[in-house]
Formats: structure tokens, sequence, C-alpha cells
């Protein structure tokens, strides 16, 4: 598979990729209530989402421990956001294949990983 | 006959519009009780229901929560959660009260309005007042102040409520309380703070006579804080006496950046809610505790109240590999008490957040390599071998 980083919005790392793995466990994600697919879920609301016109899967099989991946099929344009006061600036996709990693962290204190939360 | 443009006199208005409403989203005057009473009264009466007999007004969000508490349970949690709000709610209010009418009042008036708006709006006319009034006032006045006033109503009732409902009932009862009291800051007519959809609604009702049937709730953000609809009973909650807006996020650096005439208070540094005693006592905090917070951004808010110049002499920061000025970042090194050896972590420069802190280990789970520099440091974040890192071309 083919994979391509075209950018970084806060922790939601975006690569174009050439397919979607085959063989993997994926569950559907959370939406927002106005309809967007969350990426990355805040505490404090400020999600990164993408529009609902997407199909997006979170992969459960097979991720790092503490990372969250997810993958897109975006059929027509439209741009990664965040719904903040002072976002993280938006970042356009266009038709393709995506996929999402979520950043995580190592708690020395409790010697594992987690993800990266805000 | 759908609306399918504004007048270049309806766009000048918008400006004006929008300024009215941050005035009165961020009003911190003290609430007039009879005008409140007469806003709220109009509430029930648009949503066809007989205004209350009786009227209870305090001074925060909290006390409001704890009194609605009580209400919904006919007072019977009243002496547990706080003598001063139990004797204001009374147990002649408590007796008196019915069912709660926040749906009648709020959600079925939002839909009846929202349907009579965008069914006569085109959607042009519809996502142009959206953008320029009602996002604009959103962004402030829910994005930060309402935000920050619910988290601090939802986090301090597990800390105050908690406490004192720890010191007298059973834990099982505490929890249950603890619940009914958080419960109620989803119950809330938030009055002033709901300006963001108010905005949007007063613009059709002003200039097209749309959207009436929301007049109830637009007196109310007028002239109250906070409210909660009972049959029979209202509460009412005073505004704030302080904002304090840094530009457009909520920041104060020496005090409360939101504070009530109780003293209920919100700290807050650049838009991101801190404990009080990080700007209180800042000149004490702690940076181990600061790292060990595990919302990132309030990490990052802890760092730029410390400094990372003393955070750095502090915890004997050594730099193995990188520029911590820098998007890419550096490996470093901080001695942390109680750890025996000292943490590695990737601090680098979010273009949001400033300067960012996050954790590492020293071998990555997915190579089996050491974490030696700051591109595996990259890597391990993103669950990848070091081989194969992409370091993003864009960052936001």
């Amino acid at each position: 598979m083919k994979r391509t980083c075209i950018g970084q919005q806060g922790e939601v790392k975006i690569y174009k990729i050439s397919e979607i793995p085959s063989g993997i466990e994926v569950v559907v994600p959370q939406k927002t209530k106005r309809g967007d697919w969350i990426l990355s879920h805040s505490e404090n609301g400020n999600h990164h989402i993408i529009g609902g016109d997407a199909e997006v899967m979170e992969r459960t099989s097979d991720v790092p421990a503490g990372m969250k991946i997810l993958y897109a099929i975006v059929s027509k344009p439209d741009e990664i956001r965040q719904d903040a006061t002072v976002p993280h600036g938006t970042i356009p996709v266009g038709p393709d294949l995506y996929e999402f990693r979520i950043a995580r962290e190592f708690d020395p204190f409790a010697e594992q990983a987690r993800r990266g939360a805000d | 006959m759908t609306i399918n443009k504004l007048t270049s006199e309806q766009i000048a208005i918008l400006a004006q519009h929008l300024e009215r409403w941050l005035e009165i989203g961020l009003n911190t005057e003290p609430i007039n009780q009879d005008k409140a009473k007469e806003a709220v009264s109009l509430v029930y009466t648009k949503a066809g229901l007989p205004s209350p007999q009786y009227w209870v007004f305090l001074d925060s969000p909290l006390q409001g929560a704890i009194a609605a508490a009580i209400l919904q349970n006919n007072g019977k949690i009243g002496a547990q959660v706080g003598a001063q709000v139990g004797a204001q709610v009374g147990d002649q209010v408590g007796a008196q009260v019915g069912a709660q009418v926040r749906d009648q009042v709020g959600a079925q008036v939002w839909a009846q309005v929202g349907a009579q708006v965008w069914g006569q709006v085109g959607a042009q006319v519809g996502a142009q007042v959206w953008d320029q009034v009602r996002d604009q006032v959103r962004d402030q006045v829910w994005g930060q102040v309402r935000d920050q006033v619910w988290g601090q109503v939802w986090g301090q009732v597990r800390a105050q409520v908690g406490a004192q409902v720890r010191d007298q009932v059973r834990a099982q009862v505490g929890d249950q309380v603890r619940a009914q009291v958080r419960g109620q800051a989803w119950k809330a007519c938030f009055g002033s703070m709901d300006a963001a959809w108010l905005s949007f609604y007063d613009f059709f009702k002003c200039n097209f006579a749309l959207a009436e049937k929301a007049q109830g709730l637009i007196s109310a953000a007028h002239n109250c804080g906070w409210f909660w609809c009972f049959e029979n009973v209202a509460v009412i909650t005073d505004r704030p006496r302080k904002i304090n807006l840094n530009d457009k996020l909520l920041h104060a650096e020496n005090g409360p950046a939101i504070e009530y005439r109780d003293g209920m208070s919100v700290y807050a540094w650049n838009g991101v809610r801190v404990p009080q005693h990080w700007i209180e006592d800042k000149d004490k905090l702690d940076p181990v505790e600061v790292l060990r917070t595990k919302n990132v951004e309030m990490r990052a808010a802890g760092c730029a109240i410390i400094g990372w110049p003393k955070m750095a002499k502090h915890l004997d920061r050594k730099i193995i590999d990188g520029d911590p000025e820098s998007d890419i970042g550096a490996l470093i090194e901080l001695r942390l008490p109680d750890l025996p050896e000292p943490g590695r972590f990737l601090q680098a420069i979010c273009p949001r957040n400033g300067p960012i802190c996050l954790g590492v280990p020293y071998t990555s789970d997915i190579d089996g390599l050491h974490i030696n520099d700051v591109m595996a440091a990259q890597a391990w974040i993103s669950g990848e071998p070091s081989s194969e890192y992409q370091h993003p071309p864009i960052r936001t």
C-alpha cells in the first residue's frame, strides 16, 4: 500500500493511501450532533471532524497501544476541521482514500501509552 | 415567500446586530429581578404554559443547579447539598414544585422557531446571517464563556457537592445527589449565554417578523443568567460579575477569568480552563504536577504559566536531539521525582497551542529500536517504524 502524508491538524496526522487494508476489523465512529464524523474526540468539545458525506471507519484490530486509526472514503471535496473558538487551521481533502492517525503519548508515571487528549 | 436576498440596509445592520448580541452575551451587570421575572414569564407564555407562582433567585449557575436538583427531588436533598441554597429554595417552594419543563420551554420552542425560519429563509441568506452573526457570537459567548462555566459547574459539583455530601450521607447516596446536581447542568436554559442561537433568530424576528416564539428566550437573554423551569417554580441565576477575554479567548493571568457574585470562579489561560491554584499560586506551581496532567492543552497551558525556561531549569532538561523551538521539535530528557531514570519527551511548537510536551518511551513497540532521536520520537507518537516516518508537509 502506498501512503503519503499530506498534513497534520493538531494530533490528527493525515495520509492519502492507495487502498484500505484488507482483513482488518472496523467499527463506525461517533458523529457530532450536526452529522460530522468525529476523527479525534475532545473533552472540551473541540473535536477534529470531517463532513458526514464521507464514509469513515475506525480500525480496531492491530492498532498500536494508545493509538486510534481511522480510514475514510471521500467522494467529494471536503476538509478536516476543528470545532473550536480558535481552531487548528482546516486541511482540505479531495476525493480519495485517507488514513488518519491520532497521536499517542507515553505516560512515564504509569509506564503506558495513551491517546493524546485535549 | 422565500427570502433569498438581504437588502443593503439589512446587511449593514448585521455588524450592529453582532455587536449588540456580543454585549448581551458578555454582560456582567447584576440582573434586575423584576425584569428577569417578566422575561421568564414570557418564556412560559410562549411555550403555552402558565407563569410560575414561585421564584428562586440565586447568584451563580452552581447554586442554580443545586437548587434545581433540590426542586427535582421535592426538597428532599436540601440539607445534604448546602443549607444556603436549601434555605432560599424553602420548604414552601419545594412543596409546590411540579415537573421540570425544560423541553417545553427550550427544545420544543427551538424546533418550532428553527423550522419556521429555515422554511422561509433561503439557504444563502440563512448561511450569511449564521456566519456573520451567530458563529461569531457563538465562538466567544458559547464556545468560551458558556462552555467553561458549564465545565466548572460539572467539575465543581464533584469537588464541592461531593465533599459536602460525603460528610453527611453514605457514599451511594452521595453519588446519586452528585449525579442529580450535575444532571441539572444539562437542563438549564442559559439566558445571556444562549446569545449565539438567539442572535440568529432575533435577526429574522426584527427584520422579517419571523421567530416570534423565541421572544421569551430573547428577553431572558437580555435579563437573566442561567435559569431552570419547573411547573409553578422558576430558578433564575445572576450573570457573572466578571468575564475576562484575551481577544476571543477566556484568559486572566492574576485571578479568575469568570467570577460570579457568590465567588464561583473559572480560571482560564488562553481559553483553557485550569485549576485555581495554577493561577492564584503560580509562583509555587510544581512543574511535575503540570507534566502529570493528562489533557494536552491543559499541560501546554501549565507549561506556559510556569514558562519553559523555569520548567527546563527545574527539571534539569537535557536536549538529546533536535530543536524544541521547531515544529519537528526535540527529544528531551527531564528529571522527574519518583522516577528512577529521566523521562523522555518530545518538545515541539504546535501552531495552535504553542510549546507542547509529549512523553515517549525509551524503546519503540513498533520496530523494537531505541528512541534516540527526534524522528524516532515523532514516529513512535504516530505509531510507525522510524524507517517509514513521514513528517507532515503542513501542520496546523
